[in-house]
């Protein structure tokens, strides 16, 4: 089972310098969105806006289906006070047409500050609230939730203009510089993730033992629940079951063999 | 300690919310409308959220006193329990929080006023001269972050003057200064949980050690309180005799028995839902591998092993403490297969069937 960290980013000035930074190559994967990806990491450069980012994360995740995944949404977005090149991560998300709110959960220390994260369909240039503002994360944010723990999924963002720059000036070349100059931030916020991951996958690793049974015995889809639960028990409780052993000789079907594992846990669990 | 605090905007000037807020002043504080917003939604991890869980501070609006669970009671008229906080700071392998809510952020419902409020009124809809409990405890631990909400100190004020209400703070903390400094009430109890020192190091996951939670008990009982030993829940091993006798050696050599309010005993169980969810969130803890027994909707052990461990604990403890200071936190329904415990429903049935096995 691959774990990945899949990183959605909407432009492509933002998308160069990760592309760069962790030696991504193209990935085959569907022809609206384009993908990048290394061991560790794959990047989706969605285009702007809510549903072009929604639309990355479903492709993404059509190609990831039996792996834990994290989400992070990198790019620029304005602020009502911090300062440009200030990088932060969104600790509320909020949808300015529909008002709805989202809360990522962090169950890491953030390299950086934290703060809420307005989305808006239209770039902002009054700057309002004392909040950042961008154009995707409302639509990120629910869509990679729906593939992964909240806990996995987040927002990170760099400021690249505010009340005393204004967003006219923002340039490609601009980008680029904010995205490389927060790589380290970024690299550990992905480290973060990654670990998560991996926490998360070693609760439905499977094993060879498991696969022994199933070459050689039938199982209900049911059985094979049960028989997972009980191979993970023996092992944790240090009970040696061999399929090659005398116990299972007699062993017809799936549901005989079951009852000699079972038998085998409860017995020697109380010795 | 916590690195997120969500407060729900209506209480942003409640006076508890912001004592609260000054001790975290590196918190990072964020405004939700309701703390349901964050707190057990679909997509949570229990044990991603363990490893740093936040702080939700909400108010609640209704529900505040609840009937306590059949079984659940310690020789009183009427059982109640309360929560103003949901979730533990501890970590203990069998808790059923772990299984009942998707998040183990912590929320603490800081309107202590409408829950005293509730709780009085409950408690003068009974005769003067009945006992009634109200057990805080049971969704989270009553003392552990005791320094912090003063939730202990406020509701032992608020039910000082009462005739008939009895107060149980269950704990497995030493956080017990709001007590020691003032006079002890003869209708508090509070009431310590105790596994095997080899148990609790291996399962009870950052709860102070068995020697500390005696000192604190030792400190409440020399300042004239009462307190409680809960074995709740009882946890097998091949050597749990020796274990259980080395705790209970400990404890009753150096509690005076006289302010011993209550002993209850009860098994490891849990409905099978909520352990399906601790299977799912610990396929690797050893104690969650067990194979456990499955009846009448809950898991526990095998009904054997359940009845020798809790007639021979009964035993031991009643050597030590009066017979009618010992209860049973639950009534175990046996499988038809098994004919040797044959029990009717009533919990007075069940204990004295039990106790007949420990004679």
């Amino acid at each position: 089972m691959n774990n990945s960290v899949n990183l959605i980013v909407a432009l492509k000035a933002e998308a160069q310098p990760l592309i760069e930074f962790f030696e991504l190559k193209p990935l085959p994967l569907d022809g609206t969105i384009s993908t990048f990806g290394n061991h560790e990491v794959t990047l989706a450069l969605a285009g702007m806006g809510k549903s072009a980012v929604a639309h990355a994360v479903q492709c993404i995740n059509k190609t990831k289906q039996d792996c834990v995944k994290a989400w992070l949404n990198i790019g620029i977005a304005g602020h009502g006070v911090f300062d440009v090149g200030q990088g932060f991560m969104a600790d509320r998300i909020v949808d300015q047409t529909t008002m709805k709110t989202w809360y990522p959960q962090f169950v890491f220390q953030p390299v950086c500050r934290t703060g809420t994260l307005m989305t808006v369909e239209n770039v902002e240039t009054d700057y309002s609230e004392p909040v950042g503002y961008d154009m995707e994360a409302s639509g990120f944010f629910p869509a990679a939730v729906n593939y992964s723990t909240i806990e996995l999924v987040h927002s990170y963002k760099i400021v690249s203009d505010n009340p005393q720059n204004s967003v006219a000036k923002v340039t490609s070349l601009n980008i680029n510089d904010l995205i490389k100059s927060k790589l380290s931030e970024i690299r550990c916020t992905i480290d973060s993730l990654k670990k998560l991951t991996e926490e998360v996958a070693t609760r439905s690793s499977s094993d060879e033992l498991l696969h022994q049974f199933l070459q050689r015995w039938r199982f209900s889809v049911t059985q094979q629940f049960q028989l997972k639960s009980l191979l993970r028990k023996s092992n944790m409780l240090k009970i040696d079951i061999n399929v090659e052993s005398n116990d299972f000789i007699l062993c017809q079907d799936g549901r005989s063999a079951l009852k000699v594992v079972e038998r085998a846990v409860k017995t020697q669990w109380r010795n | 300690m916590y690195r997120n605090i969500y407060v729900e905007s209506e209480m942003l000037r409640h006076p508890r919310v912001k004592e609260i807020l000054a001790r975290y002043t590196d918190a990072s504080v964020v405004t939700c409308d309701r703390y349901t917003e964050i707190f057990n939604l679909k997509s949570q991890d229990f044990r991603l959220q363990k490893k740093q869980p936040s702080l939700i501070l909400a108010r609640k609006h209704s529900g505040y006193i609840q009937q306590a669970p059949t079984g659940y009671g310690v020789g009183g008229d009427h059982n109640f329990y309360f929560s103003t906080m949901l979730n533990c700071l501890y970590d203990c392998r069998y808790c059923f929080l772990q299984g009942m809510y998707r998040s183990a952020n912590h929320v603490v419902f800081v309107n202590y006023e409408d829950f005293s409020s509730a709780l009085l009124k409950t408690a003068a809809s009974f005769e003067k001269d009945e006992q009634v409990w109200f057990f805080s405890g049971y969704d989270c631990d009553s003392l552990a972050l005791e320094p912090v909400l003063g939730m202990a100190d406020y509701f032992i004020d608020s039910v000082s003057s009462s005739q008939n209400v009895w107060l149980e703070l269950r704990t497995k903390s030493t956080q017990i200064r709001s007590l020691l400094k003032r006079a002890p009430l003869p209708n508090i109890v509070t009431a310590f949980s105790f596994t095997p020192a080899a148990v609790s190091e291996q399962i009870e996951h950052q709860v102070p050690g068995v020697e500390k939670r005696l000192t604190a008990m030792l400190r409440l009982q020399e300042q004239g309180w009462s307190v409680g030993l809960r074995f709740d829940p009882l946890i097998y091993s091949h050597n749990f005799r020796e274990q259980y006798q080395d705790l209970f050696n400990l404890l009753f050599m150096s509690l005076n028995p006289d302010l011993i309010h209550s002993i209850s005993i009860g098994v490891f169980r849990l409905p099978k839902a909520f352990y399906k969810q601790l299977e799912r969130l610990y396929p690797d803890d050893r104690f969650i591998s067990q194979p456990f027994d499955s009846r009448n909707g809950q898991v526990s052990y095998p009904l054997n092993i359940e009845f020798e461990m809790k007639s021979w604990c009964y035993k031991q403890i009643q050597e030590q403490i009066e017979e009618k200071k010992i209860f049973f936190a639950e009534i175990s329904v046996p499988d038809s297969g098994i004919e040797n415990f044959i029990f009717s429903g009533t919990e007075s049935d069940v204990q004295r069937s039990v106790k007949g096995i420990a004679e």
